[in-house]
């Protein structure tokens, strides 16, 4: 399982690091990406098309909360939760 | 010719509309825009702030906009009951400065971009009440005021960027007039003239490319203000006027025009402005309940964006802003629709949550009075959050600005409040 999770954070952080940020910002795990101007309202919604495309899971409930999208470590695991959920066939995608 | 069918039908090219149109135009999609007006055609709300630039950036009009090489303004100055303050953008990391913009231009400049990108742009058609919007799309029938002809557009999506009218949500009676924010607006133009600048140093117009201005606001009895705001030939002045004093003086048609000139010639900082100003005969205009909510921001078939998904108050220009945000936002989301359909209704919901979020803490900051309703504190807290630190100390400031700031605070009371302000109270304005 830590393995799923260390390859979902890798993939946030290669599209947060060629998509977000400019080169010169160091985007790790534990980045807060609301203190700066990282990601902003426009930024959170292509990230999220990208979360949908890229790992098949739908963040419905969770999306306006900020302290979810606070870092990259955070989102992982979010996406990992709604993903989990969908594999026990709860939420369908 | 307009066609029959296309991808997404726009209705409204002001900057929400014709940025939505570019957007989805350069997406591949099939665009069509009907503008009830020809451009250049005449629109208030000339004050932008840098905010701006981050989705100008995004819709690929930086370079004209920049061409056209509008005033560039350095802040704002408030003269509220007897205090002057002043805020710089640049005390809050902004690299680009905010505009003073003639709009007619402006926003011709966005639909003719719109039209660049690949979008069909048809001017001189008025969209009537949607006869059909569902899962599928929407019919919307059309007329030309060139030829008197008549048709109907059918479109996978339809994006309401109609502005002030706000086709849809008035069809279908979901346009809520705001009680706490009840007024009228009147305002002007007038060549010549001084100006308010850095330090509350006042300049004749003549210095304008020279010495940027600095939008300027003050306050009129309990809940009035006017703004004063330099363009390039001429200066735009207008008043905020709540409703009902307007009419309990008696106030309306022919009489405007008179009333709005003794007030620029009596009111405390505008008659000095003004003194060796002349107004550009005949180009008072008015508006009055400018501020509505909507009930939903999107549903099956659609998307409302810019002020026809609801305006509050213009004290902060964050009219133009909101209109290009909302119009990147759909576009996004429609070009999403497209590619997820199982997903429509989420989009759709999510957008309308936070246009529904953006519109409430913008009424936060602009509320007249401490006593009004305010919505969900939580909500409002978290939508702060997703805003860098610098950004929400700018909501701190613009909301302390003027006295309208006690509503904010109970916002703000939660998030980072940094120990000094990037605020100057000045003793007064500088005459030269
Ligand atoms: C008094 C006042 C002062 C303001 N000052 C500022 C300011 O300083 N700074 C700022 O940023 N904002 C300001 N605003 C807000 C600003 O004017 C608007 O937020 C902005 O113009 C919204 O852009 P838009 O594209 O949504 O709508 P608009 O620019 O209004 O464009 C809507 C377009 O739709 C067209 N249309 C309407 N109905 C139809 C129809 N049935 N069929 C086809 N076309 C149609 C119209 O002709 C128009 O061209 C102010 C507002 C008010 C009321």
């Amino acid at each position: 399982m830590t393995s799923e999770l260390d390859r979902t954070l890798n993939r946030i952080l290669e599209w947060i690091r060629e998509e977000a940020a400019s080169p010169e910002i160091v985007i790790e795990a534990d980045t807060n990406l609301l203190a700066g101007e990282l990601l902003d309202s426009m930024g959170f919604i292509q990230l999220i098309s990208f979360i949908e495309d890229e790992f098949d899971v739908c963040l419905d409930s969770g999306l306006l909360i900020p302290a979810n999208f606070e870092t990259p470590g955070r989102i992982a695991g979010l996406v990992r939760r709604h993903a989990a959920a969908g594999n026990e066939g709860g939420v369908p995608s | 010719m307009i066609p029959r069918n296309c991808d997404v039908a726009v209705i409204g090219g002001g900057p929400a509309g014709s940025s939505a149109a570019a957007l989805l135009a350069q997406q591949g999609h099939d665009v069509v825009l009907l503008e009830k007006a020809r451009h250049p055609r005449n629109v208030v709300g000339e004050s932008v702030i840098p905010h701006f630039w981050r989705y100008a950036d995004r819709i690929g009009i930086t370079e004209a906009i920049l061409g056209e090489k509008f005033l560039s303004k350095s802040g704002g100055t408030v003269a509220w009951d007897g205090h002057v303050r002043q805020m710089s953008f640049r005390d809050f990391g902004f690299t680009r400065s905010g505009m003073h913009v003639e709009r007619d231009r402006f926003d011709q400049l966005f639909l003719n971009h719109a039209r660049n990108s690949g979008a069909r742009v048809f001017e001189e058609v008025v969209v009537d009440s949607p006869t059909r919007l569902d899962e599928s799309g929407g019919d919307l029938p059309y007329r030309s005021l060139l030829d008197g002809t008549s048709g109907s557009l059918s479109a996978r999506y339809v994006i309401d960027a109609s502005g002030q009218a706000s086709c849809i949500a008035r069809a279908r009676s979901q346009r809520q007039i705001d009680p706490d924010f009840r007024f009228t607006s009147i305002w002007g133009y007038f060549n010549g003239g001084q100006y308010v600048a850095e330090g509350g140093q006042i300049h004749p117009v003549e210095d304008l490319r020279q010495v940027w201005p600095s939008t300027f606001v003050s306050s009129i009895g309990r809940t009035g203000w006017s703004w004063h705001i330099p363009l390039r030939s001429s200066t735009s002045v207008g008043l905020v006027l709540p409703l009902e004093s307007l009419k309990d003086m008696g106030v309306q048609g022919q009489q405007m025009e008179k009333f709005f000139l003794e007030q620029c010639r009596s009111l405390p900082y505008l008659k000095n402005l003004l003194r060796q100003a002349d107004y550009v005969p005949g180009s008072m205009r008015a508006i009055r309940d400018y501020s509505f909510r909507v009930d939903s921001a999107a549903g099956p078939g659609y998307f409302l964006i810019g002020d026809a998904g609801g305006f509050i108050d213009p004290i902060f220009s964050l009219g133009v802003v909101l209109a290009v945000f909302s119009a990147t936002a759909a576009a996004w989301l429609v070009g999403r629709c497209f590619k997820r359909p199982d997903r429509a209704s989420s989009y759709q919901a999510f957008y309308s949550e936070l246009t529904a979020r953006r519109l409430n803490l913008a009424r936060a900051l602009a509320l007249p009075l401490p006593s009004a309703e305010m919505g969900n504190l939580d909500e409002l807290r978290d939508l702060m959050h997703f805003h860098s630190n610098e950004e929400q100390e700018l909501f701190q400031v613009v909301s302390l600005l003027t006295n309208r700031s006690s509503n904010f605070q109970e916002i703000a009371g939660c998030a980072t409040v940094p120990d000094s302000l990037h605020c100057t109270e000045i003793d007064k304005l500088h005459w030269a």
